[in-house]
């Protein structure tokens, strides 16, 4: 299957975008990097990032 | 790096109360994993723009559109809400009288049963509406199908990959909240969409 393009806006949090992607890392960690419940490294998804 | 737009954007006119969560988590989670950016008036909360002129901004910044009318039901106050027939109608209009851009405009529109909306809506007779069920994996599967219809993406992956990943997602979804000290049933939105972006670059 050809990539997904993952695009995303800035939105008004009550959490940091960055505590979300420390918060994920730890859970990854946690579980361990084979976590097969998650969607695999490299898989279709590309990250793009708009201010909106 | 193409930056997001119009055509990526996706107004999401639905229910944002407890009962609608389980249906509105799957809708927007199948949007990003799509490849689009859902969109609603709680994108922004400024108290000097009024809830109407927000709704305007959406609709118009927004090519696609996921309405349900499900919850156009008599509530305890014997009144039925029209919030969301309203902006379906907005919806309507900005593609009808709208520039080229806005002509352009395609959507989804589910209820509980397919035929239901003529009792209250009956203007829109023929226009196709989507069963849904209260069924997050039949909306999932509809908008998926839509999509990939609408915009004629190659790259809007397959219902099965698609579950799984939101299955996967939702298996982590409440280690994640716990590490602020949210309850999964109390995480607002914003902050619910910034989870699913930050678990789907993970995946990068």
């Amino acid at each position: 299957m050809s990539k997904v393009i993952l695009k995303t806006v800035k939105r008004e949090t009550t959490i940091s975008r960055g505590a979300v992607r420390n918060a994920i890392a730890d859970v990854y960690k946690l579980r361990g990097t084979q976590n097969d419940s998650a969607p695999e490294k490299n898989s279709h998804i590309k990250a793009e990032t708009k201010k909106a | 790096m193409k930056p997001a737009g119009y055509n990526d954007f996706i107004f999401i006119n639905c229910p944002f109360d407890a009962d609608y969560i389980t249906l509105l988590r799957a809708i927007v989670f199948t949007i990003y994993r799509c490849g689009f950016v859902p969109i609603t008036a709680l994108n922004r909360d400024n108290a000097l723009e009024n809830r109407l002129s927000k709704i305007e901004n959406c609709i118009e910044g927004c090519r696609y559109g996921v309405h349900d009318l499900s919850r156009t039901q008599l509530t305890s106050n014997n009144l039925p809400r029209f919030n969301m027939p309203f902006e379906l109608g907005m919806f309507f209009g900005a593609k009808r009288f709208g520039d080229k851009h806005q002509k352009n405009k395609n959507a989804i529109i589910f209820d509980i049963e397919s035929h239901r909306y003529l009792e209250f809506i009956s203007d829109i007779n023929g226009v196709d509406i989507k069963a849904h069920n209260n069924d997050p994996f039949v909306i999932m599967r509809k908008i998926r199908d839509w999509l990939h219809t609408a915009s004629r993406r190659k790259t809007i992956p397959g219902y099965t990959i698609l579950t799984e990943d939101y299955n996967g997602f939702l298996n982590n979804l409440p280690a994640i909240t716990s590490k602020f000290a949210v309850n999964m049933d109390d995480i607002p939105f914003n902050d619910y969409c910034v989870i699913v972006e930050e678990f789907l670059k993970r995946a990068l």
